[in-house]
Parts: C-alpha cells; sequence; structure tokens
C-alpha cells in the first residue's frame, strides 16, 4: 500500500470504524459464537457424563446382580443415575406391576415393559439431543450472517468511492478489510459449531444404539424370568 | 422430574461451560488484538549526526577520572574543556544538602557550555567519584533518610492496599446480602402465584378430565344385555398429542364385554382432549378413567 496513506487497521480500529449494520451483524454472530461454546462445552460434559454411566450400569448389570437388587440402587440413586438405569428402572416397574395382575399373558407383560422402556427411552434421547439444534443452526446460518454484514460493508465502501475522484485501491481497502471481519466472525462462529454438531449427533446415535440393544437384551431376560 | 435432576446434576457443568465458552472468546480476542498487527505507521524518522572525525573522547575522560576532591564546591569560572564542566552536573542533582543555588548556577553554565557528543560518556562516570567526595556523615543520612522514606512509602502502599481489600470485601457483602433479599423476596411471590396457578391447574385438569370421559362415553357402543351401571376401571398411560400408549384395566366390571366395548371406546378416541399448556401434561400421561355407560 502506499506509506504516504496512514491508516490504522487493528482490529479495534477496523470494527470501531464499521458502519452500524456491520456492527450489529458482528455482535450477533458473537453472541451466537457464544452460546455454540456454551452449548458445546456443556453437550460434552453431558454426553460424557452418560457414556460413563452407561459403561458403568452395564458392567454391573452383566455381572449377574440380582434384578431387584439393581432396581433399589437404581432409586435410591435417582440423581445420580443414568439414562441406561433409568430405562431399566422403568421397565423393571413395570413388569412387577404387570406380573401382579392376575390375567396377564407373557406377550402382554413384555409388551408392557417392553413400552415402558420406550417412553423413558424417548424422553433420554430427547434429553441427550437438546441444544443440539441450535448448535447446527449456529453452524449452517452464521456463514451467512457474516456474509451478509460483508456485502453490506463493501457497498458502503464502493459507495464512497464515487465520492473520489480518483480511484485509489487505498480509498477501498480500508472499507473492504472492515467488511470482511464480518466474514471471519461468522466463520469463526459456524466451524466449531458444525464440527461440534456432527461429533455430539454421533455420539448420542452411539448411546441410542447402547440403549436400543440394552432394552432388547433386558426384554428377552424378563420374558425368560416370566415363563 | 427428569428434567429437574438433569439440572441438578449440570449445575456445575453450565457454569464450568459458561467460564470455559467466556475464555474461548477471551483468547481469540487477545488474539486478534495482539497477535494481528495490521498497522502500518510509517517508521519514525531516524536523526543522524555526521561526523568527519572523531572528537578526542579518550583524554578528558582520563582526566576527570583523576578523582579531585574539590568537585562539590562550585566550580570557580566556566572551564573550557566541555568534559570539566558537565562534571559538577552529576553533582548538581545528587546532594540535597548543597546549597540550590550553586547548583543553579552550574546547571546554567553547563547548559552554555555543553557540547551534545560528549554528554553520555560523562554521565556513566561520575557516580564513583562524587560519592567519596561527600562526607560520609553526609552521605549516611541521605541513605537513612532514602531508607526511611522508602519503607514509609512501602508502608503506605500496604495500607492502601488493605484499605482496598477491606472495601471491596464489604462490597461483596453488601452485594450478596442484597441479592439475597431480593431472591427471597422473588420466592414469596413465586410462592404465592404458584398457589394460584395451582388453583387454576385444577380446575383445568378437572374440566379435561371430564371431556376427556365424555368423548370415551360418546364412543361406547349400545350394549345388549347390561343390567345396572357396571363401572369399569382404567389405567390409560397419554403422550402428548392425546395419543393412547396403553390402556390397562384396574377394575373389570364384571361384563367382559363391556370392558372391551370401552378398551376399544378408548383407543377410538384418540387423540384424547388435552389442555393446552404442556406443563399440565405431566399430569396427563397416566390417567385413571372410571366409565360407566351412558
Amino acid at each position: 500500500m502506499n506509506p504516504s496513506v496512514n491508516h490504522d487497521m487493528s482490529i479495534l480500529s477496523l470494527v470501531s470504524g464499521a458502519s452500524v449494520i456491520v456492527q450489529v451483524v458482528l455482535l450477533l454472530l458473537l453472541l451466537a459464537s457464544v452460546f455454540s461454546w456454551y452449548y458445546i462445552f456443556l453437550k460434552y460434559f453431558a454426553l460424557r457424563r452418560a457414556h460413563n454411566l452407561a459403561v458403568e450400569f452395564e458392567k454391573q448389570f452383566w455381572s449377574g446382580a440380582d434384578l431387584k437388587d439393581l432396581h433399589q440402587r437404581a432409586l435410591s440413586s435417582r440423581e445420580g443415575a443414568g439414562s441406561m438405569e433409568r430405562i431399566f428402572e422403568a421397565g423393571f416397574r413395570e413388569f412387577m406391576k404387570l406380573r401382579k395382575q392376575p390375567s396377564m399373558d407373557v406377550r402382554a407383560i413384555t409388551d408392557g415393559t417392553g413400552r415402558a422402556m420406550r417412553a423413558t427411552y424417548q424422553r433420554e434421547i430427547e434429553e441427550l439431543e437438546s441444544n443440539l439444534s441450535f448448535l447446527a443452526s449456529v453452524g449452517s446460518v452464521s456463514p451467512y450472517v457474516g456474509l451478509f454484514g460483508t456485502v453490506w460493508g463493501i457497498m458502503n465502501s464502493f459507495r464512497g468511492l464515487s465520492n473520489v475522484a480518483q480511484a485509489t485501491l487505498a480509498a477501498v481497502a480500508p472499507g473492504i478489510a472492515e467488511a470482511l471481519v464480518a466474514t471471519a466472525m461468522g466463520l469463526f462462529a459456524a466451524i466449531p459449531a458444525v464440527m461440534a454438531y456432527n461429533w455430539f449427533a454421533g455420539d448420542v446415535n452411539r448411546l441410542a444404539i447402547r440403549y436400543d440393544s440394552f432394552i432388547e437384551e433386558f426384554s428377552n431376560i424378563l420374558q425368560r424370568q416370566v415363563n | 422430574m427428569i428434567n429437574d435432576m438433569a439440572d441438578l446434576a449440570s449445575g456445575k457443568d453450565k457454569i464450568v461451560a459458561r467460564t470455559l465458552a467466556i475464555c474461548v472468546h477471551g483468547l481469540l480476542l487477545l488474539l486478534l488484538i495482539f497477535g494481528v498487527s495490521w498497522t502500518n505507521k510509517p517508521q519514525a524518522p531516524l536523526m543522524a549526526n555526521l561526523w568527519s572525525s572523531l572528537p578526542p573522547l579518550a583524554e578528558p575522560a582520563s582526566e576527570v577520572l583523576i578523582p579531585d576532591p574539590e568537585v562539590p564546591a562550585p566550580a570557580p569560572a566556566p572551564v573550557p574543556p566541555p568534559v570539566k564542566v558537565t562534571a559538577p552536573k552529576v553533582v548538581a542533582p545528587k546532594p540535597v544538602v548543597a546549597p540550590p543555588t550553586q547548583a543553579d548556577i552550574l546547571l546554567k553554565k553547563k547548559e552554555k557550555d555543553a557540547h551534545v557528543g560528549h554528554k553520555p560518556v560523562v554521565k556513566k562516570e561520575p557516580p564513583i567519584k562524587v560519592e567519596p567526595a561527600l562526607p560520609p556523615k553526609k552521605v549516611n543520612e541521605a541513605l537513612e533518610r532514602a531508607q526511611r522514606q522508602e519503607v514509609e512509602k512501602k508502608q503506605a502502599e500496604q495500607k492502601e492496599a488493605d484499605l482496598k481489600q477491606a472495601q471491596a470485601d464489604k462490597e461483596a457483602q453488601a452485594k450478596a446480602a442484597a441479592q439475597a433479599a431480593v431472591q427471597a423476596a422473588a420466592q414469596a411471590k413465586a410462592a404465592a402465584a404458584a398457589a394460584q396457578a395451582q388453583a387454576a391447574d385444577n380446575k383445568l385438569i378437572n374440566e379435561y378430565m371430564e371431556r376427556i370421559r365424555s368423548k370415551v362415553r360418546q364412543n361406547i357402543p349400545e350394549l345388549a344385555g347390561l343390567q345396572g351401571s357396571p363401572v369399569a376401571e382404567f389405567d390409560v398411560v397419554v403422550i402428548p398429542g392425546g395419543d393412547v400408549l396403553s390402556v390397562r384395566l384396574t377394575r373389570p366390571s364384571g361384563y367382559p364385554s363391556y370392558d372391551a366395548a370401552v378398551e376399544r371406546a378408548i383407543m377410538k378416541s384418540q387423540p384424547l382432549p388435552l389442555p393446552p399448556n404442556p406443563e399440565l401434561m405431566s399430569r396427563f400421561r397416566d390417567i385413571h378413567l372410571v366409565v360407566r355407560p351412558k
């Protein structure tokens, strides 16, 4: 650039010199980024805990412990219980209730317990998936919002060019640089959100499969108990 | 309820997540501000003096090195070699005891006679010579004074810091107290509102239970051979949206055909009428239906 033109191009001056719309866009993107990072960390902790609890419960379950003991334990430690433990608890409770009914055949009992576990399973999965849609929408929308800010800024800077007799690069460059900050911010918000979304969606899927197969196996065990 | 428990468990996580998110953005900001230096400032102009020949530096320096005890005494006349004149300059600011007028005179003289090129050389050397020139008593006094001043200064700083700390503590306490008060008030208000809402909810629940019952009753076909009014009781599990997940007969009426008809009627009544606000949904998950014929 022409050394005689002295533009202060630090980030702060770029942002403070930008037009109001670009500033609003930047603020929005910053908010989106802060929230998506917040949810990223939150989901990360939640999924890690869910996974650990599932592993722990499976270990307990397959170590041959008595089902009633397991049920008691699940009831007593409700706060620390994992999703799988809650599914088990719901299924077993329903099973006990159904078995007390005199006029119940095997099929009705297994169907009932299966439904009870399904219901809990749906709720648990819904809980695990909560906020993931926020990450997805931040990931897909914020680049466009950033692009909007950039286009607006560039429009302004070209309009300014019409007032100058001689068009030089130095006259437009700062405006464009200002405007591109918006795109950078949009990408900064979007990239981690998309990555985290894919990552977490995979995690939730794996957990869902795990719960699913547990439900099947547990149903089989209960059916054998009835016979 | 599940949500509540999850909230309890993840309360700590939330705080940690919030701080981490803020940390990430603080890092980004720091990186942008300090890491990216797009400022293109023109280099400040450099001044250079060109000398055709170096002035004789070594000789005057050695001259000064020979300690002359009369240095603190007022130098008599403007002395031609620049170094000798500049020597008093260092003496002037140092001794606080020395009469100020003399120092002033010296300074003025020095300013008149000083040569730019020689200043740095002189500055380095005098401190060694000046101290012996002062009477040791004075030196000690000055040192003591300096030490005392330093200690006092430190104490003052410490006091100030303590004061600030105390103030900050007080402020924090006051803030916490105010917050607690506000929270208590809010809780009281919330309790009152909750009681009111509870009453309204109960009314709504009763209304919708009646609606469900009447809808089911409408779907029960006329049965021949039914005597009296048999009562069948069912446990119905409803999912949001009004669909029936399961129907279970808890108390048969004694007429199996009637029980079956009622169960079919319940299934036929899907979707069951449910209150519009989802908070009440929890009360409608497991409903106990007592059905009498029309």
